[in-house]
């Protein structure tokens, strides 16, 4: 019954494309189209996990057989099923169908209703990737759809600026996740040798060979823990998840409330055989899950606005999980996980009435608090809480200080960069990259493997210039674009890379940057010089060219949408005799070409719109 | 222009302040009022172009939506020549008919808030807003909270700033980053334009700083404002003043720019080269302006021209009522309430309605058996000296698990979400398949126990409590319900029974519930209002009293409280048992007839319901609107107030007849037997606030949703019981969000009074107030001459005639069909919305 479980990337991914045909107006198509597809989700899971128990048959695997193989790198589609992906799926489709029939009226005539459910679709199936992916490519895959997913649901009410705002943070803070995971991946491959798929991790030696590794064996685990900190978001990456809640209430609802703040949790019982023998990370597991515990029950107590309550709420029993892994008690733990999903999605979706119960019940029960700071017990002590909760601990300025500043910093510094002559340089650098590439043998006057350093080097110092540009949209794009081809060469000297590989890199990059600039250079044609120093929202006037930039975005930083997602995955396996630095400069290199990206996007297309011809929202709104 | 040094007058800025921000209390009552009240000195496009060139509101529909309008021939030709032949003249309409269809403008809106404080961006990088507004707010709403928190913000009853001074001499970490700014705060004697110095520098400036400041979020600080000047509209009592939030608020601005410039930074004024400018200065007026006043003074006039035509087209002669009626029933001037009344007229013909402010002139503060407030009942401008007390209503409050707090702390959490987890999957799931009535959803019926008795006789002696006095004596009843059934025109007649059918309405999920409730009663269901009426014109000495004032109500008559509920149709009799056994036959036979009335009226409305066919069963419709009014995933319970346009003051068989698709308030008044108008006055006197109140509110609100309104409900955050916001960091939205507001065309409340025009002129030219809502033109007015139906217009001080200039007005045969085939938005933009609402029609 292994093929069968292709039937659950199958079933969302078909029904989000029948979707983006219909017509935006036709609310009903689009609401049974959606949901019949969740629903069958929701009962196939129902009937599969009955099969499943009654034959048996512990985990099942599927291996799929189309693959793209290569040395000891392969590229395949493998899919698991076991008693975690199981609780999962069913409570994913059961949450998913009843969200889907809650929408129906709740979203109607909101002009964004065919986004809303074609984003929701989205998001199911990277979540279906990842719950039942078989190996780590399947898992990334789904992995950066729902942090795709998750920007365009926070960013919902795109013509907003808060919603803008706090979407890019999010996604920010996931593209870090995606990266770590990334790289994690990567030591993987490079400490065993080869692509290891889920089903190895529970044999016999699996924990043996690990050990062998050496300091691996501790590195992978750790940054498999940091990855679901992140989507967890566990203490210190907490102040996330209110600022999530952007959308209609469902979407938070679904998103934040249940399925994606939980798939921490999920990575790690997943990915236990990592780690569940290595004490010093079940110690880290444990304090991470008590310190958030701690820190989210006292931002509970503090807060004021209902979703934000109920967001910390689950965050700290979030934690309380994270200790039950560190325990070994997995199987409670998905319980758990099921329990506060089901419980903080309800109490998500009733949110809005808690004005009118607590009101009421006031009006009949009300009794002074004790507000008064003299009579408190231990005043100090619970003063400095207080006042340390209402500033959230901090978090959300965390973030910024410590890691989007000092490279927001770099950047800055780099402006000479823009300047014609030094564009031209590069572009010579980058033709001589290539040059190197090919005709390595006669350049014997460099060392290759410098020039890559050096040519990775100048990839980040254009992504960092073209972060913190605030003039030309066009050189931000540009620079991006080059930042790519810069990679290539970088890996392409260390490494020989053949032709078909260089294509498969290249191809979605140059059509990508090509469609990018183009939209661009639309829309400053149209609207006269476009530049990133606010917000300009286009996307009122422009919504295709809007997509189609959006589009570009995601192709040019290898988002699973061209084949060059396939590509960047197989350059980076050429890397595995490399030096670490350079697998995290990579890494670097891709999170910003991703936010930098992004944040041109945001820039120019969304946000309260530049010409006030029309009713915009005030920008604290 | 010479520049003038402007003398920083800190009590005047704040008053100023205070006067422009929103004016909307606590979430909790929710009392429709003019939202450009600030600018109600001025004629209303002076005021609204004014407004729009200050703040950047958007005050009218776009140019390009009225050229459509016209296209698709919702505004007429014929009233666009009119009123362009009244304004610039026959010689120049063909020039000014250019303009306003093909002319190209620049509509791009130049406002002036925001000038100055825009320069700590451009000149230091610095987005200050969106440094010091989450904390800011954060604080703000620790603070006011009602009772979200688990921990309340200590010492709240000695102002924002005390509290927070005490927090911080306690706690070891602080709100602040650095030191500058705790010192200040530290010191009480701390003034505005110190840390104006501070931040500003030239005095000239510090006036439009704090503008600037403020309009940043309207939201907070009108609500801060609000809660200084009624701190009563909070439950949980707080203590804070506006003048706090401004020091607090400089206060968080100075230690933001301390931290991130660390300290090397100078007041604003030395940063530009700016002349100061006078933000309430006179604006200029535009052609553009002009334009678009003519355009929606077209698109007013071509809906009332429909209206006056509809009226003057009718039969002279409408069908007689026996006398008495089979029964009569009062019901509130709310329109939600105008087809309602259509109906129960179409089931019983020999029923008659009356429409009265839905409070029945009778004011008086409501205490519910149990509760520990006092509610006040009757319309927001009036203080009432009086108390009815509620007693035997059995227990009002019950537990819903997942509100509970408990659901949210560490232990407690993690039982609750291991066994209360399952619980709420399947009460997700029965809410979606079986919605039904539960303790989180507001129900109209709570309001009052069905069962319990109210104290409506004052005793002997009189009892005191908080200063009010419980009950009414003899004379104090008499008086109101001679005025009351006085100011309806019920002098003569009377049916053996009369009904007072108040309303209210419930609603899941719904933070701006109170928006739907009785406005009459303060925004609160007025059940008990219908009952307190009922009580006191059923009493025998009242009516003995009455009896010597010439008002002879038979003793064969009772009065019976009702109420309907506007979002379930459902309706609640009250004190059945007091009836006699020949009443209350009567009264089955007439529950029925209501009954029938509710299944017409649910049909009615569910034509702009998408999750209802309108053509299916009576019986199916009836359920599924109540279904409605109990799901938490619906946004659209009932559509409010949207569509009010019309208030018509006069005897029902004047305009009976006319179907105008629940678009009237309806007060019932009859001008013979009261040529002098004294009566007319008392009638008139409230209407501009009330119900002019609630159209400008939805005119605002629907032109500009996102700036005046609140916006799509659907992302909506409770903050702290007091309001809602869009995102966890987000500026409170007060105004109406956009489902209410979405089926309502911008038109201004058009009012029509069926007496002869001097003796309207002279009433409304007993006060000054309510002179200048017609005078400034925020309500329009129209006299109708009770005998030739002739209409007078009142403008500039005078009514001059006014003859309709529609010819036909198309003819309801059949109201089921009618209603069935009506036609439903596409979406929800002015040029679909507007179609679904129907043009006047004569019902055959």
């Amino acid at each position: 019954m292994q093929q069968y479980l292709l039937i659950y990337i199958l079933l969302p991914f078909v029904c989000f494309f029948l979707v983006q045909g219909v017509n935006k107006k036709k609310e009903k198509t689009i609401f049974f189209l959606s949901t019949i597809t969740i629903a069958a989700h929701f009962i196939l899971s129902l009937v599969y996990s009955i099969l499943w128990a009654i034959s048996d048959q512990g985990v099942i695997f599927y291996a799929s057989p189309l693959h793209y193989e290569r040395g000891n790198t392969a590229f395949a589609f493998d899919l698991l099923f076991d008693f975690n992906t199981m609780v999962y799926a069913i409570l994913s489709g059961f949450i998913g169908t009843m969200i889907m029939i809650f929408s129906r009226y709740y979203m109607h005539r909101d002009p964004g209703f065919k986004r809303f459910y074609s984003t929701v679709l989205l998001f199911l199936l990277g979540l279906n990737l990842i719950i039942f992916s078989g190996n780590f490519e399947v898992l990334f895959i789904g992995w950066e759809i729902i942090g795709i997913s998750s920007f365009l649901l926070i960013g919902f009410y795109r013509e907003r600026y808060l919603p803008v705002k706090n979407a890019f943070k999010v996604v920010s803070l996931f593209r870090l996740s995606d990266v770590l995971l990334l790289i994690a991946v990567w030591m993987c491959h490079h400490a065993f040798g080869r692509t290891i798929d889920f089903n190895e991790l529970r044999e016999v030696g699996f924990s043996k060979s690990l050990n062998e590794t050496g300091i691996f064996a501790l590195l992978i685990p750790f940054f498999f823990v940091l990855v679901a900190m992140i989507k967890s978001a566990q203490f210190p990456f907490s102040s996330w998840l209110p600022r999530a809640m952007e959308g209609p209430t469902t979407s938070s609802a679904i998103f934040y409330g249940s399925l994606s703040v939980h798939i921490g949790v999920f990575l790690l019982i997943r990915l236990s055989p990592f780690w569940i023998e290595n004490i010093p990370v079940r110690v880290t597991i444990g304090l991470v899950g008590l310190i958030t515990a701690f820190v989210a029950v006292s931002i509970t107590s503090v807060q004021s606005t209902i979703k934000t309550q109920i967001g910390y709420a689950s965050i700290s029993q979030i934690g309380l999980m994270f200790i039950e892994i560190a325990l070994g008690f997995e199987k409670l733990a998905m319980i758990h996980f099921a329990g506060n999903a089901l419980l903080r999605s309800y109490q998500l979706l009733v949110s809005p009435s808690v004005l009118h119960y607590l009101i009421h019940n006031q009006f009949y029960h009300f009794i002074q608090p004790k507000d008064e700071m003299e009579k408190w017990r231990m005043k100090k002590i619970k003063s400095t809480l207080m006042v340390l909760s209402i500033k959230e601990w901090n978090l959300d300025n965390f973030h910024f200080t410590y890691f989007w500043s000092p490279f927001k910093y770099i950047g800055k510094k780099l402006k000479w960069m823009t300047r014609p002559l030094s564009i031209t340089g590069t572009i010579l650098l980058l033709f001589f990259g290539a040059f190197a590439m090919f005709f390595s043998n006669k350049l014997t006057f460099v060392d290759s493997a410098y020039l890559g350093y050096f040519l990775m080097f100048v990839a980040f110092l254009l992504i960092m210039s073209a972060f913190a540009e605030r003039e030309s949209a066009k050189i931000a794009w540009l620079f991006l674009f080059l930042s790519q081809l810069f990679i290539l060469a970088a890996i392409g000297n260390s490494e020989s890379l053949d032709a078909s590989e260089i294509f498969l890199y290249l191809s979605g990059i140059v059509v990508s940057g090509i469609t990018g600039f183009l939209s661009l250079a639309t829309i400053s044609r149209i609207e006269g010089d476009v530049n990133l120093q606010g917000h300009y929202g286009h996307v009122y006037e422009h919504p295709k060219i809007a997509t189609v930039f959006f589009l570009s975005c995601l192709g040019l930083v290898g988002f699973p949408l061209t084949p060059s997602f396939i590509g960047i995955d197989i350059v980076l396996s050429h890397l595995e005799h490399h030096p670490f630095f350079l697998i995290v400069f990579l890494g670097i290199n891709y999170i910003f070409i991703e936010v930098a990206s992004l944040r041109i996007f945001s820039r120019i297309f969304l946000g309260p719109h530049k010409k006030a011809y029309h009713e915009i929202a005030f920008k604290s709104a | 222009m010479q520049s003038q040094h402007k003398k920083f007058d800190e009590q005047h800025v704040l008053h100023q302040l205070k006067h422009y921000l929103p004016t909307q209390t606590p979430i909790r009552d929710f009392i429709h009022h003019n939202t450009l009240h600030a600018f109600q000195d001025m004629s209303f496009f002076d005021a609204i172009f004014k407004a729009s060139k200050i703040f950047g509101y958007q005050v009218t529909l776009e140019l390009e939506d009225y050229r459509k309008l016209f296209l698709m021939g919702r505004i007429s030709n014929e009233v666009l020549n009119r009123i362009l032949n009244q304004n610039v003249g026959s010689d120049k309409l063909q020039e000014w008919k250019h303009r306003m269809f093909h002319k190209e403008y620049d509509c791009n809106n130049q406002f002036r808030i925001g000038r100055v404080r825009s320069y700590w961006k451009s000149h230091y990088h610095v987005d200050l807003d969106n440094r010091v507004h989450p904390l800011l707010f954060r604080i703000l709403c620790s603070y006011l909270d009602q009772g979200i928190s688990i921990w309340p913000f200590p010492n709240v009853s000695e102002g924002l700033l005390s509290a927070v001074r005490k927090l911080e001499e306690v706690s070891a970490v602080s709100f602040f980053q650095s030191e500058r700014a705790r010192q200040l705060l530290m010191d009480e004697q701390i003034t505005i334009s110190s840390l104006l110095k501070i931040l500003v520098g030239n005095e000239d400036f510090y006036e439009e700083y704090l503008f600037d400041q403020q309009f940043s979020h309207h939201g907070w600080s009108g609500m801060v404002s609000m809660v200084e000047d009624e701190p009563h509209t909070l439950l949980y009592n707080k203590k804070i003043t506006f003048r706090e939030l401004v020091v607090f608020e400089l206060l968080l601005e100075i230690d933001q720019l301390d931290a991130l410039l660390d300290q090397k930074w100078e007041p604003l004024s030395k940063c530009f080269d700016l002349k100061p400018i006078d933000l309430f200065a006179d604006i200029e007026s535009t052609e553009l302006n002009q334009v678009l006043q003519f355009w929606q003074e077209g698109f007013e006039w071509s809906y009332y021209d429909q209206v006056l035509t509809g009226i003057s087209t009718l039969d002279k002669q409408s069908p007689s009522i026996p006398n008495p009626p089979s029964f009569q029933a009062v019901f509130c001037i709310d329109e939600r309430e105008c087809s309602l009344r259509r109906h129960v007229e179409a089931i019983d013909q020999h029923a008659e309605t009356y429409g009265s402010p839905g409070f029945f002139g009778v004011e008086f503060y409501f205490l519910p058996s149990g509760g520990k407030f006092l509610e006040k009942l009757c319309p927001a401008p009036v203080t009432p000296k009086y108390l009815i007390v509620e007693q035997g209503a059995g227990s009002h409050g019950q537990d819903e698990l997942f509100h509970n707090k408990k659901t949210l702390t560490i232990f407690s959490g993690l039982v609750y979400s291991i066994m209360g987890g399952f619980v709420a999957g399947f009460q997700l799931f029965m809410n979606l398949f079986k919605p039904k009535m539960s303790p989180a959803i507001s129900d109209a019926f709570s309001h009052m126990g069905h069962q319990s008795s109210l104290l409506v006789e004052a005793g002997n002696p009189i009892e005191m409590k908080d200063g009010l006095q419980m009950g009414f004596t003899l004379d104090e009843m008499a008086n109101r319900v001679e005025a009351m059934l006085k100011s309806i025109g019920m002098v003569d007649t009377f049916s053996p029974l009369v009904y007072l059918v108040s309303h209210g309405s419930s609603s899941a999920n719904n933070p701006h519930h109170g928006a739907h409730d009785c406005g009459a009663c303060s925004g609160r269901p007025g059940a008990v209002n219908a009952r307190v009426f009922a009580y006191m014109a059923n009493n025998k000495k009242v009516r003995e009293v009455l009896d010597t004032r010439k008002l002879h109500i038979p003793e064969t008559t009772q009065f019976i409280g009702a109420m309907h509920d506007t979002a379930s149709d459902l309706i609640g009799f009250y004190d059945e048992e007091q009836l006699t056994e020949v009443n209350f036959q009567l009264h089955l036979e007439n529950k029925q007839k209501f009954e029938m009335a509710l299944d017409l009226n649910a049909k009615e409305r569910s034509r702009r319901f998408a999750s209802i066919n309108t053509s299916s069963d009576l019986r199916k419709i009836r359920k599924a609107i109540q279904s409605r009014s109990v799901s938490y995933f619906e946004p659209r319970p009932e559509l409010g107030h949207g569509t009010n346009a019309l208030c018509y003051v006069g005897r029902r068989s004047s305009i009976k007849g006319l179907f105008l698709d629940r678009r009237a308030f309806m007060n019932s008044y009859d001008y013979s037997i009261d040529l002098t108008g004294e009566i007319l006055f008392g009638v008139i006197k409230p209407l501009p606030t009330v119900c002019g109140g609630i159209n400008l509110e939805y005119y605002f609100s629907r032109v500009d949703n996102q700036k005046f309104g609140a916006g799509t409900k659907l992302p909506h955050n409770v903050m702290g019981l007091v309001g809602v916001s869009n995102s966890s960091d987000g500026d409170l939205r007060p105004g109406l969000p956009l489902q209410m507001i979405e089926v309502h065309d911008p038109v201004r409340l058009l009012m029509i009074v069926e007496h002869f025009p001097h003796v309207v002129l002279n009433t409304i030219k007993r006060t000054k107030e309510l002179y200048e809502w017609f005078q400034i033109e925020w309500v329009h007015l129209i006299a109708m001459d009770p005998l030739t139906k002739e209409f007078y217009y009142f403008n500039n001080g005078t009514f001059a005639p006014y003859h309709p200039q529609q010819v036909t007005i198309p003819v309801m045969d059949d109201f089921h069909s009618f209603v069935e085939n009506a036609l439903e938005m596409e979406t929800n933009h002015i040029l679909h919305a507007t179609q679904e609402n129907l043009s006047v029609h004569l019902i055959k």
